[in-house]
């Protein structure tokens, strides 16, 4: 559906997910297509922040694909690992309010992934990350 | 990045002119808006009319700026859209930001403190 590689930088994050948007329109729409944009700039946002620590010249491969009932998103770097201790592969965990309360000016980023995506898988190989988004279409 | 209007009452309406506020954005918008409250202008409006995305780097600039003016003043935001009100409501933050329709309630909100 769609495959490109994006920049490690901010500004092409947001060209990124406009394209990205704009392909995901075929098969998202309304809420659920701008939750979608907001999970796509979340995760690519924290590999350049997190991954990469804004290192130049880095590059995110990303894979859009439809699946039954959806979208599926991957996106791979090869940059630091996420912590093993993240449970952000853990969809079955209950929305966890507290992340959000009192107002820190940071934190959010995993969280909101988490609530817009249907699913959410990590994968660490031996020299690459790759987060996959599976976004479906409530019946 | 903003443009300002100082209404008679005292209250400062900063309209944000970028339409996506992010990791890439947000930095600007916040030292730009910090500028305002430093110089005196705490009691705020943020017309987010114009934002049609606004990711966790965005809402955290106004977090920062909400943690600016502190109890000295006031700051709310106005005119969100959709996208926005979502982002708001997935991060609990439209219980922490008073969130008006637009500046003209917002404004009038204000001025009956």
């Amino acid at each position: 559906m769609l495959t490109m590689t994006v920049p490690a930088a901010y500004d092409e994050i947001d060209q990124a997910a406009v394209r990205l948007r704009t392909a995901a329109a075929s098969v998202l729409e309304g809420a659920m297509l701008d939750r979608f944009e907001l999970a796509t700039v979340e995760a690519l946002t924290n590999i350049v922040r997190h991954a990469y620590r804004e290192e130049p010249d880095r590059k995110i491969n990303v894979e859009m694909i439809e699946v039954p009932g959806g979208l599926a998103l991957h996106l791979c770097d090869t940059g630091r690992a996420a912590a093993s201790d993240l449970n952000l592969f853990i969809v079955d965990a209950a929305d966890d309010d507290r992340i959000f309360e009192g107002i820190a000016e940071s934190g959010r980023g995993l969280e909101l992934i988490r609530r817009c995506a249907s699913e959410v898988e990590y994968r660490q190989g031996p020299d690459y990350n790759q987060l996959r988004l599976i976004f479906i279409i409530p019946l | 990045m903003i443009r300002l209007q100082h209404l008679p009452a005292g209250t400062t309406i900063v309209t944000v002119q970028t339409s996506r506020v992010t990791a890439a954005t947000a930095p600007a918008l916040k030292q730009a808006i910090s500028e305002v409250i430093a110089a005196g202008h705490l009691r705020v409006i943020v017309d987010m009319a114009a934002v049609s995305f606004l990711d966790s780097s965005g809402l955290g600039a106004l977090v920062g700026l909400l943690k600016l003016v502190g109890s000295r003043g006031d700051l709310v935001v106005c005119s969100l859209q959709p996208s926005v009100v979502q982002m708001f409501g997935l991060t609990r933050m439209d219980k922490v930001f008073r969130i008006f329709a637009d500046t003209n309630s917002a404004a009038s909100a204000l001025e009956q403190v």
